[in-house]
């Protein structure tokens, strides 16, 4: 089986570290993970290299979490993006669902809810 | 033990992106407080020498008219002096937004204030030492005048080597509001702070 192509997109390189770690936790199957620092290398990323999933943070420079996905959207409507932020709210949650996001997951990252997502994602 | 009075690059993404998780779980709780959609900024984090408080604390008194200074304690393996700085205006129309009123009294500004800090200053710390492994424990939190942070001495400080600053902004409705966090920590404390980063 090939392996599933993960892209992790964060400003924080200390954020991306705690999301492949747990990654690591939960993955049974082989994969690989490609790193933007924002949202425009995670569009780049997904053009070149069609990820089975793309974890995205919400609060990035250049171009933000949000407009990546729609731009992610506008390529792929089947795209399979994840939205990763600390923000809590409800509200922020429908907005980014609303928005084209297959799921919304809270910072720090919880491993229950992240083999959850990858399960249900990848089939894995 | 790290009691350097800077981060390293990797050190301060660790640091910033802790205090932004932490600072995301108190705009929610504020948020439901105030029954309205709060977004927080991401901060800015910097370490100073002890030293140095009089004057960034001056700074940023000085950018305010009329500011309120509230205090925090936390202690246990992770300890030190939380303050949290809120200009007068800036409670006070978190204030009315949270009792609904035109007006509000002195006594429901600084009620508010004290609450705002009890929220950032447990989501912050309370992030810094479950990432760590380490436990602390806040005390309540009170109003201080800000001449006191200005004027303690020497003695006052002797158990502090260094501080952090961070800066946030909080966006409730179409209101900005500013405020800035010290945490006065002692010996050793640092390394503790850090001591849940990941290997890069």
């Amino acid at each position: 089986m090939e392996n599933k192509i993960i892209v992790i997109a964060d400003d924080s390189i200390s954020a991306r570290a705690l999301l492949k770690h747990a990654l690591g936790k939960v993955m049974s199957i082989g994969y690989e993970i490609f790193e933007a620092k924002d949202g425009l290398e995670a569009v780049e990323l997904f053009k070149n290299k069609n990820p089975d999933i793309v974890f995205m943070d919400l609060t990035m420079p250049n171009m933000n979490g949000l407009e990546a996905l729609k731009e992610i959207k506008k390529m792929n409507l089947e795209a399979k993006v994840v939205m990763v932020t600390a923000d809590r709210q409800k509200e922020t949650k429908k907005e980014l669902m609303a928005d084209g996001a297959s799921d919304v997951i809270n910072k720090p990252v919880d491993c229950d809810e992240l083999e959850e997502i990858c399960h249900k994602m990848l089939g894995q | 033990m790290t009691n350097k009075h800077y981060l390293e690059p990797l050190e301060e993404d660790y640091l910033k992106e802790l205090i932004n998780v932490s600072f995301g779980l108190a705009a929610s709780i504020i948020g439901d407080m105030l029954n309205t959609k709060a977004e927080l900024m991401i901060p800015k984090v910097s370490i100073h020498p002890i030293e140095k408080l009089s004057s960034v604390v001056q700074k940023h008194i000085s950018k305010q008219s009329d500011t309120i200074l509230i205090r925090q304690f936390f202690q246990s393996s992770l300890n030190g002096d939380a303050y949290f700085m809120l200009g007068s205006e800036d409670a006070e129309k978190i204030a009315k937004l949270l009792f609904k009123k035109d007006s509000v009294d002195e006594k429901e500004i600084d009620g508010v204030a004290m609450e705002i800090t009890n929220i950032l200053a447990s989501a912050c710390i309370g992030q810094i030492a479950q990432m760590s492994g380490s436990r602390t424990i806040f005390l309540p939190p009170e109003i201080i005048r800000h001449e006191r942070l200005l004027s303690l001495s020497a003695d006052d400080l002797k158990n502090f080597t260094q501080f952090m600053l961070v800066e946030t902004k909080l966006n409730l409705e179409s209101e900005g509001i500013r405020g800035q966090m010290l945490l006065l920590i002692g010996d050793g404390v640092l390394s503790i702070m850090l001591g849940g980063m990941p290997n890069i």
